[in-house]
């Protein structure tokens, strides 16, 4: 009888194997779309008089989607169907646009059956030609692409001509997936008319959301006992044009389905959608669950240091034993040397976290050894805000210490527990209190719990570079400065900066925090028992270091100096900012800089402006339509020292004082001349990390006087 | 640095370390023996490459031979963790990649689709990369790639982007085979040995610490720098075909082409009928090669099918039309068999282009990459290169001006070469109008661009408008803002000889006031400013042969007079000449710059004097105009 059991089950499992690999039927799945009736505005080809001179127009856009649960067999007893259609009418009004609609790309999702494309042009003289599918050239990308589960697949569309109006569609069926599907509505032609249709089965069995617009959060969903459903229409959706210093996720709408079985739900309702200003605690609710929920389960007694439990229990008892034999140290000390001792354990012991079991190891660590009080996590600024799309990109952990300050436990460089990453600043966080309730959640129940707050934008002052610069006239070269530069690193910019010129970057700056470059390294290691081989590899590493770290200093100032770089004859790092005590990555390098002095009879000119670092502000608009981001609020200091040449004196002094100051920052430049010296002072600066649309033209104040100054030159006379 | 760890900590650590499996390879003295050749940066080299080709009597080419090459690499890690990625290029109707041995590296097949990543230009790749994470560490690779026609396996390099320490390349040719082999860029360093066997000859090559191809900018194809072996498969006498001529002569190879190119014909009524709507209301044949021309370039779209078989044979005329896009070969065959429906002797030409260091003095397919049309209208020859889609008629780009080429021409073909380009015909010249303002300099800019770089600018212009500005904003003319819609581009179609951009700017960046005078640099572009060639150990070579001029007029202000003029420059040499002249007439003064490039190559040899003008030139730049009052 058993025998007959397996054989069934095989067979039904066969059976539904080759269910699932049934192709379409492309040239059926072509007629019975074009033959589709409930698409009336494909119908209508009048483009309204406001989009007549613009160079492409979405005159209809419809998106489908229709989502299936149904038992197959008992051996694959969740697969999920996923039906797909996105069609689109699309005039092309202009010779430059021809190129980019002469190609149709779409996505490719790993289980995708099969895709269909149609393609129809309605030609100007009335005419309709349908493209035969088996005449497309359909290819995906490239091998790179291919790594990935999301590859892109494009079709040409030969022959199309000014005026030609493009019909088609992508029709897609996918299973048992289990996903997330974005439409961003929006796109870089004006949509006349959009409509969206929505419709899924088997609600209790996925999660849904939708970031969607206010206009089409006041539309209702319609959910009976079997489907949920959403549907919507937009009328003239204004095209997008990227826009500097913008977060393109904010800025454009996006209509997101998270479609996946989850044994977890706790929502009756679960086709809901918010909109993106209206996102309330509940629409946000499933996903914190999870992740709140994971960190209960890590956190549990019957999993301490999860993966590796044995070494966990060891390193705790080191710790434990190490922080009684030091009062003395402080929380963030104490942090600072788990987030250390874990680094080192990555590169020491040879196993590697990924950044999860690392974070539980130091969420672990720090719960058990009692210096944290809460956990948090924080969208990165760049892939939108608790209130928008929640952990759509990159996300970070969060610690709080006692003192009420943040830690970030995110990267495996040592020198990021006291380089604090800055995006994620201005950010809504949401936390958890470790100590008093441990993570005791209770899945569908702790949430009210939570407590959220923002993340506070650290002051321009923390986020400070010092350029010290002393320039003097090069007694060979006529046009060359040379020029000494000190520069030293606060906060936001440190860590990049000191990654570029630390030279190799497969290497953090680990082993250079915990060794230096120095000869001792060896001995230093030996003596902590690193292994041969692996000192032997950066004792290699350390050999290149130093031609490296030239190309590095040499790369950097080009940067600086826009490629007139003559020579640069010394450079060093003076200090890698690694600790609390010294926190500021400092370096020097004494470069020889040419085509900064030019000549007028016996004057000399010299471009006293190019000392500061270039910014290329030239090219912005003056019109801005979206809100203003960006990475973290900075000050530049520069200190600037120019010897004059004896019998020469300065003429125009003046010209090089300015002072914009408003709500966004600061541009202040001062100059005095003192004991045979030219000095000068420039301060810059950005104070928040958004600003408004509307506060575009402050900030262009500041930027057109940083230009300005860039562009000024000081005059020396003979006397 | 301190560490703070404590010895409890330590402790911890090396009992854990005890637990951990042993780290992979004992360190490689070896390794560093090579440093007396190589750049700190030369990380991952390989210690040897040997390379075995044979042949064998087939009844699958054309030709009746096989080879058969064989590639055996050793790759070694000098210093830090690594990985080296290359790829082996194939097509697979002529040949496949077998027997792939490897140790320490990973290979993995894909398809090639060009530039645009939509069509498959018929090249397959076998992507490999080595996997080295220590000092020291070796990684081996081997492969075997079966040609079933010889033909196509036509030359050998000497070169990697990676050092080779010892580099063989062992030829078997058997007694049945007349083939010539033939040596490029040779000089000491490649040891050849020749030894008569039984029933062949073994040609074997060899060379030491052959330095990594390394981009340089403005730099010779590598072709040229490195020694090549080219293959010319003469005749053979095969056991079932009997005696084979091969590529005895160019006129062999001619026919060859010619017999593909003849497979490629079929009847053209359609193709007739459609070309008649194109060149409706053409009044002479002139024109009609002109329109046709144009069509083929704004209407089919370039794609590369470069390897094989598919590298030589056309494809049809009206598979091309209907497709709307094809090769080279594809276009050429479109656009002569337009021309012969309308009577116009239109002719198949092929060519190698400038990458290539060779010519048709051997015949070989290496010596070919390349096919474009010509029109015949007496006493004219017009070469169409319908690839580019923004040269104009007779503007013939670097990478075809001045080549040699093979044309259709009865039985035997005939040799010819493409006119060659004059600076002139490459023009990039800017002319701005400058007044003193309250702004500082505010003016006009128009820049006139001919040739090569017009339809360089054409091209990105066609990529994206925005990009166009970017471009000039920031490489070409930095310190001339202007908003988009401020900028003015005329002459856009392929078929317009210049085009003209223009619109107006203000800058402060080359101007400087006091209370009593104005300081006013006339040259804004300064080309060359940037170009720093001082330390350079390889020739100079410049894309192309051209002229660029900027002028300059500046109105002179109520009240004030020139106080300093600086001095014109001359300096003209064989290859270049630099001009700097100032003029002053009324109230406006004149300036006027132009670079000509005669000859694009500078050679190492000439690099010290070409440096000292350089100088010159650039201390010229640095000299600004004095206005007082």
């Amino acid at each position: 009888m058993r025998k007959y059991i397996v054989i069934i089950a095989a067979l039904a499992f066969v059976l539904s194997a080759h269910a699932k690999r049934r192709p379409l039927n492309e040239e059926k799945v072509i007629n019975e779309i074009w033959a589709r009736t409930d698409m009336p505005e494909f119908n209508d080809y009048s483009v309204d008089e406001k989009y007549q001179n613009e160079p492409i127009i979405i005159i209809a856009r419809y998106d489908e989607f229709l989502g299936d649960y149904k038992v197959i067999t008992f051996a694959n007893h969740s697969p999920k169907k996923a039906k797909k259609l996105s069609r689109y009418l699309v005039k092309i009004n202009d010779n430059s646009s021809i190129k980019s609609f002469s190609e149709i790309e779409y996505k490719n999702y790993s289980q995708t059956q099969k895709s269909v494309v149609g393609i129809r042009i309605h030609k100007q003289d009335g005419t309709l030609v349908e493209l035969n599918p088996n005449d497309y050239v359909k290819v995906s990308t490239n091998l790179k692409e291919k790594k990935y589960q999301n590859n892109i697949s494009k079709i040409a569309v030969p022959n199309l001509q000014k005026g030609d109006i493009v019909d088609y569609f992508i029709y897609q069926e996918l299973e048992d997936f289990n996903g997330q599907f974005e439409y961003t509505l929006n796109d870089i032609a004006p949509i006349q008319k959009y409509r969206f249709h929505g419709k899924v089965s088997q609600p209790s069995q996925y999660h849904a959301w939708y970031w969607l617009p206010d206009s089409i959060y006041a539309q209702e969903t319609n959910i009976d006992d079997n489907n949920a459903r959403l549907d919507f229409q937009l009328t003239d959706i204004a095209k997008w044009e990227k826009e500097a210093f913008s977060a393109p996720y904010r800025e454009r709408p996006i209509l997101k389905i998270d479609y996946y079985i989850s044994n977890y739900n706790c929502d009756d309702k679960p086709f809901k959608y918010r909109s993106i200003n209206r996102m309330k605690r509940r629409a946000i609710e499933r996903q914190i669950d999870d992740l709140f929920y994971g960190f209960s389960f890590y956190h549990s007694k019957l999993l301490p240091g999860y993966p590796y439990k044995r070494i966990y229990v060891d390193i705790r008892s080191a710790l434990k034993r190490y922080f009684l034999e030091h009062p003395e140290l402080s929380e963030k000390q104490k942090t600072d040397e788990i987030y250390n001792y874990l680094c080192m354990t990555k590169h020491t012991l040879g196993f590697s976290f990924d950044s999860n079991s690392f974070w539980i190891y130091f969420s672990n660590l720090t719960k058990d050894l009692k210096i944290n009080r809460k956990y948090g996590i924080v969208n990165d600024r760049y892939a939108g805000e608790w209130n928008t799309r929640l952990f759509d990109g990159d996300f970070c952990y969060m610690m709080e210490l006692e003192d009420g300050s943040l830690y970030y436990p995110n990267y495996y460089h040592l020198s990021c527990a006291i380089d604090q990453p800055s995006s994620y600043e201005g950010m809504e966080g949401i936390f958890f209190d470790a100590q008093r309730k441990g993570f005791n959640y209770r899945r569908c129940k702790s949430y009210d719990k939570l407590e959220r707050h923002k993340i506070p934008v650290s002051p321009a002052e923390s986020n400070l570079t010092e350029y010290t610069i002393e320039a003097t006239l090069d007694s060979i070269d006529a046009n060359a400065l040379n020029i000494n530069r000190v520069v030293s690193i606060l906060g936001s910019e440190k860590k990049s900066t000191r990654d570029k010129l630390g030279g190799i970057q497969q290497y953090d700056s680990l082993m250079r925090a915990h060794f230096g470059i120095t000869e001792s390294f060896e001995r230093c290691a030996k003596r902590r028992k690193m292994a041969q081989p692996l000192i032997n590899q950066y004792l290699a590493y350390f050999k290149q270091e130093p031609h490296l770290q030239k190309k590095a200093f040499e790369e950097e100032a080009k940067n600086y100096f826009y490629s007139n770089v003559k020579a640069i004859t010394s450079y060093k790092i003076d200090d890698y900012g690694l600790f609390a005590d010294s926190p500021r990555f400092t370096y020097s390098s004494s470069t020889k800089v040419g085509e900064l002095i030019r000549n007028s009879a016996d004057c000399k000119i010299i471009s006293v402006g190019h000392l500061i670092k270039d910014a290329d502000y030239s090219t912005l608009k003056k019109k801005r339509t979206y809100d203003i981001f960006q990475k973290s609020t900075f000050q530049d200091v520069y200190k600037i020292s120019l010897t004059i040449p004896k019998g020469y004196k300065v003429e125009n002094l003046s010209s090089l004082q300015s002072d914009i100051s408003n709500h966004c920052g600061a541009f202040k430049s001062s100059a005095e001349e003192k004991e045979g010296k030219l000095l000068l002072t420039v301060d810059w600066k950005i104070n928040d990390v958004e600003f408004t649309a509307s506060q575009w033209g402050e900030i262009l104040d500041i930027l057109n006087a940083y230009r300005s100054f860039f562009d000024k030159s000081v005059v020396l006379t003979q006397m | 640095m301190e560490i703070r760890l404590s010895p409890t900590i330590r402790a911890i650590l090396i009992g854990s370390l005890l637990l951990l499996p042993a780290y992979g390879e004992a360190e490689n003295n070896q390794s560093d023996q090579y440093s007396d050749f190589l750049e700190p940066e030369d990380n991952i080299i390989i210690t040897g490459k040997n390379e075995t080709i044979t042949y064998s009597p087939n009844t699958l080419g054309v030709s009746g031979i096989s080879a058969k090459h064989t590639v055996k690499t050793s790759y070694m890690n000098r210093g830090y963790g690594d990985e080296y990625r290359f790829q082996i290029n194939y097509d697979e109707e002529n040949s496949k990649i077998t027997n792939i041995k490897e140790d320490r590296v990973t290979h993995s097949f894909s398809s090639n689709f060009g530039n645009d990543g939509i069509f498959f230009d018929g090249l397959n790749s076998c992507n490999c990369v080595t996997n080295l994470n220590k000092t020291g560490e070796i990684a081996y690779f081997e492969y075997e790639r079966d040609y079933k026609d010889a033909i196509y396996l036509a030359k050998v390099v000497f070169a990697e982007p990676i050092f080779i320490k010892k580099h063989t390349i062992k030829i078997e040719i058997p007694s049945w085979l007349d083939m010539e082999i033939k040596e490029f860029n040779f000089d000491d360093k490649v040891k050849k040995t020749v030894e008569q066997e039984k029933d062949k000859t073994i040609y074997t090559y060899t060379m030491e610490n052959v330095k990594p191809i390394k981009e340089e900018k403005f730099s010779q194809p590598f072709l040229y720098a490195f020694p090549s072996i080219l293959f010319a498969y003469k005749h053979a006498t095969l056991p079932e075909k009997g005696e084979v001529k091969l590529f005895a002569t160019t006129t062999d190879q001619y026919q060859w082409y010619n017999m593909l190119l003849a497979q490629a014909q079929e009847k053209n009524d359609n193709l007739c009928s459609e070309t008649k709507k194109i060149v409706a209301g053409c009044k002479d044949d002139y024109e009609k090669v002109a329109t046709l021309y144009q069509w083929v370039q704004k209407n089919i779209r370039y794609i590369a099918f470069e390897n094989g078989l598919a590298g030589f044979k056309p494809q049809p005329a009206s598979m091309v039309m209907d497709n709307k896009y094809g090769d080279c070969k594809g276009m050429a065959n479109l656009l002569r068999n337009m021309l012969k429906c309308e009577g116009i002797d239109g002719r198949m030409v092929w060519l190698g282009t400038k990458d290539l260091p060779y010519d048709y003095s051997t015949p070989s397919i290496a010596v070919d990459n390349h096919a474009i049309c010509a029109a015949i209208l007496p006493p004219d020859t017009i070469y169409l290169d319908a690839t580019w889609e923004y040269a104009a008629m007779k503007e013939y780009p670097s990478s075809i001006a001045g080549r040699p080429v093979l044309l259709e021409d009865g039985y035997k073909g005939k040799l010819s070469r493409i006119p060659d380009v004059q600076p002139h015909d490459n023009l990039d010249s800017i002319h701005v109008a400058l007044k003193i303002t309250e702004k500082g300099l505010e003016g006009s800019f128009k820049n006139i661009l001919r040739g090569e770089d017009k339809i360089l600018f054409l091209t990105y212009f066609d990529d994206d408008y925005s990009d166009i500005i970017e471009s000039l904003h920031k490489k070409r003319f930095k310190g001339l803002p202007a908003e988009n819609d401020q900028v003015k581009i005329t002459g856009i179609q392929p078929s317009n000889q210049e085009t003209i951009v223009e619109y107006p700017f203000s800058t402060m960046e080359s101007f400087t006031k006091t209370d009593k005078k104005y300081y006013v640099s006339m040259d804004i572009k300064c080309t060359f400013i940037f170009l720093d060639t001082e330390k350079r150990k390889t020739d100079l070579v410049f894309p192309y042969k051209a002229v660029d001029s900027y002028s300059c007029e500046l109105e002179i202000p109520t009240g004030y007079k020139i106080t300093h003029l600086p001095q014109n420059l001359l300096i003209d040499k064989e290859k270049y000449k630099f001009e700097i002249k100032y003029n002053q007439k009324g109230n406006k003064l004149y300036y006027s710059r132009a670079i000509t490039l005669k000859d694009p190559t500078i050679q190492e040899k000439e690099l010290n004097e070409w440096n000292k003008d350089l100088a010159q030139l650039k201390s010229a730049y640095m000299e600004m105009v004095a206005l007082g009052k």
